[in-house]
């Protein structure tokens, strides 16, 4: 449920070709074995969504056998995990793929990127960031990074891919060509929203927060903000974001629904958040509801689990309080995943909260983390969830109660719609 | 007393907790239990009167009053590691258990003769009610490893089958409102080798599988110090280093500030 974190990690080591060759990957074949045998005795769908699993161990232990380093075993590993057609399902490399191929992926270039169509567009710079330094605006198309067109990382996202699967994919096509060492230089070429095109050496940085390490997890760093904003009418709203779901943020969170507990509303940002920690959502979600209802249940393979809401009566200083009762607003989109998808999904379902913005990633399953025989981590999914009216979010994301686009000319321009129109609808609240 | 009790309430509080904090709640994996019953079985009595005879005798037991245990617990297939204070008290009857995770923080649970709750970074301070506080109640006994017969509806042996790899005596112990715990007692030592107990959680019903190893003398009394716990594809261990009897603090079983402005 740390999709973002778990990819970072995961794709460290990518599409480096192997410098040199081994006779054989370290423990492949108990790895492999493991890590089949941990799908067998965990994963919630017996039928293995249709993939003979047998048959999977049958065909690629071959091939596990034969692989000579490190990143050709990977290759396997998901190759059999891919049959199962699911998400959460991955491995994080502890090794290059190959002697020599390590990638520090620690920096970042302190903007983001979403998919508009088919054009890769700046959807926020990081005032603090090597990109803002270096004069990168939201709007702004990246055309290229380290001197390969982004059309040729895009390739594989075609005029049918999903949407909400696209917009995943070309985060995942980039990401290892955004992000690099700290202090490290790249060279991207954008097309701005004057009609320019410009090349711009950005500077990476490292990510800013407050790094959190949970087990064999790669470190996450947290952030969380909260800034009051104005509704239309002159109202007052809070606007809560965070960027992962960890421990570390419930603090701030409490604090946060302290200063805006008598505002008329409450927007929580969850645009970009991929996730973490899912047990979180009883805790956030019991700021807002009042009751011990469910927000959904997990089916794992023997059990059914509700993630039932804890009210949250009790104020940052000890003191007895009630829950905040005006309207909230979550705020998502493509790169919404996980434990975010099922708390607006657990929060949409009970009618507690009204979602704007662009449907979520659809990778709402949770998962363990266990360590293999090579040292990888492998990320599995136990369980499924459904929200508490029984909608599956796996494969369908989280659909907005109100649609509202991503535009390039918004961005250009700095308006932020989907919290324009969060804040609107407090307004309608207000009346 | 015997440290046990507490140690096992402790087990399945730490099993809820961590199994939250990882995501990926409880689940059942029953033991082994498919080997012929043995022709005669002893009475479930003999059975646990063997067990306290082993670990000190029932006068060692009743000697103390509270108790203090400090140790680690791992879930290692994870990675998470961590620190695990335990303490115990009688008249009333109490428990406190504090985990400490990097990366996590500090999940504490206790029962302080009344009031059964938890805190935890990734929930919130929650106040326990209806049937997870009768068990809390129901778990907090000091005495609880004598298996005091008027506490429960009936305890009976079940059969002498393998458990986690050793020669038991499965003995099912059904509480007054129908719920039913089975202790598995290692038929060549007498020492309870572990247990299979189900428990309401705010998340559901969860079974826990506990194993019991490693038994070491702590004043008079032997303790198991690796504690292994498995849930669903997750298994845990605790392990005890210390254990202090009869010295714990007055104040330690007070629920922490957010918990008393719930109780209010």
């Amino acid at each position: 449920m740390i999709r973002r974190a778990i990819l970072a990690a995961a794709l460290a080591c990518a599409g480096a070709p192997p410098l040199a060759v081994r006779a054989q990957a370290p423990q492949a074949v108990e790895t492999f074995d493991a890590t089949w045998q941990i799908v067998r005795d965990s994963l919630f769908d017996r039928t293995f969504n249709g993939a003979d699993w047998d048959q999977v161990r049958a065909e690629l232990r071959p091939r596990a056998e034969a692989a000579k380093t490190a990143g050709e075993l990977r290759e396997v590993l998901r190759d059999m995990l891919g049959r199962l057609g699911l998400s959460h399902f991955a491995v994080i490399p502890s090794s290059p793929d190959a002697p020599g191929a390590d990638a520090d992926l620690h920096g970042e270039p302190g903007f983001d990127v979403r998919l508009i169509g088919r054009d890769l567009v700046v959807s926020s710079v990081d005032p603090h960031g090597g990109a803002a330094a270096a004069g990168v605006r939201p709007g702004s198309i990246v055309q290229a990074i380290g001197g390969t067109p982004t059309s040729a990382m895009l390739a594989d996202i075609t005029d049918r891919t999903p949407e909400r699967v696209a917009q995943l994919a070309a985060w995942r096509a980039v990401l290892t060509r955004l992000r690099g060492p700290a202090d490290s230089k790249v060279e991207i070429a954008f097309a701005e929203p004057s009609g320019a095109t410009v090349t711009r050496t950005v500077t990476r940085r490292t990510e800013p927060g407050n790094p959190v390490t949970v087990g064999h997890l790669p470190t996450m760093y947290v952030r969380v903000q909260a800034d009051a904003a104005k509704t239309p009418a002159g109202g007052q709203a809070g606007v809560i974001g965070f960027n992962v779901w960890m421990s570390t943020v419930d603090a701030p969170f409490q604090r946060a629904i302290d200063r805006f507990r008598s505002s008329d509303g409450i927007v929580i940002d969850l645009r970009g958040n991929p996730g973490g920690l899912a047990a979180m959502i009883m805790g956030i979600a019991g700021h807002f509801v009042g009751e011990r209802v469910p927000l959904g249940t997990m089916k794992t393979r023997d059990t059914q689990l509700r993630f039932t809401v804890n009210p949250r009566i009790v104020n940052g200083s000890g003191q007895r309080v009630d829950v905040f009762h005006g309207p909230v607003a979550i705020l998502v989109d493509g790169l919404t995943g996980s434990a975010s998808e099922c708390f607006a999904g657990g929060m949409q379902s009970i009618g507690r909260a009204r979602v704007f913005g662009q449907t979520s990633m659809g990778q709402a399953l949770p998962a363990l983390f266990d360590r293999l025989p090579n040292g990888d981590v492998l990320i599995h999914a136990l369980g499924d969830f459904v929200t508490a009216t029984g909608t599956r979010l796996e494969g369908r994301g989280v659909i907005p109660d109100q649609p509202v686009p991503l535009t390039r000319e918004d961005l250009a321009a700095g308006r932020d719609r989907p919290l324009e129109a969060a804040l609107a609808w407090i307004d309608e609240h207000r009346k | 007393m015997s440290l046990k009790l507490p140690l096992r309430r402790a087990a399945a509080a730490l099993a809820t907790a961590v199994l939250v904090a990882v995501t990926i709640p409880l689940g059942a994996q029953a033991p082994a239990d498919k080997a012929p019953a043995a022709d005669a079985l002893p009475p479930a009595r003999e059975i646990i009167d063997r067990h306290v005879k082993a670990i000190g005798g029932r006068e060692a037991v009743l000697a103390h009053v509270s108790t203090h245990a400090t140790g680690t617990f791992a879930v290692a297939a994870s990675g998470m590691a961590g620190t695990v204070e335990i303490y115990g008290a009688s008249k009333p009857d109490r428990t406190l258990l504090r985990i400490t995770i990097p990366g996590l923080g500090q999940i504490a649970s206790g029962f302080d003769g009344s009031h059964g709750w938890s805190t935890s970074p990734l929930t919130g301070p929650m106040l326990q009610e209806g049937k997870e506080l009768e068990q809390s109640k129901f778990d907090a006994d000091f005495y609880g490893e004598l298996r005091d017969p008027a506490r429960f509806a009936s305890i009976s042996t079940v059969e002498k089958a393998p458990f986690e790899g050793r020669p038991c005596y499965k003995v099912r112990l059904v509480r007054k409102d129908g719920t039913e715990d089975f202790d598995y007692y290692d038929a060549a030592t007498g020492l309870k080798a572990g247990s299979v107990n189900t428990r309401e959680t705010p998340m559901g019903t969860v079974t826990i599988t506990s194993t019991e190893t490693d038994y070491r003398k702590f004043g008079k009394l032997l303790m198991p110090t690796t504690i292994k716990q498995r849930t669903m594809a997750i298994e845990q261990t605790v392990t005890i280093s210390t254990v202090e009897y009869d010295n714990v603090p007055p104040g330690t079983f007070d629920p922490p500030a957010e918990i008393k402005a719930l109780i209010k």
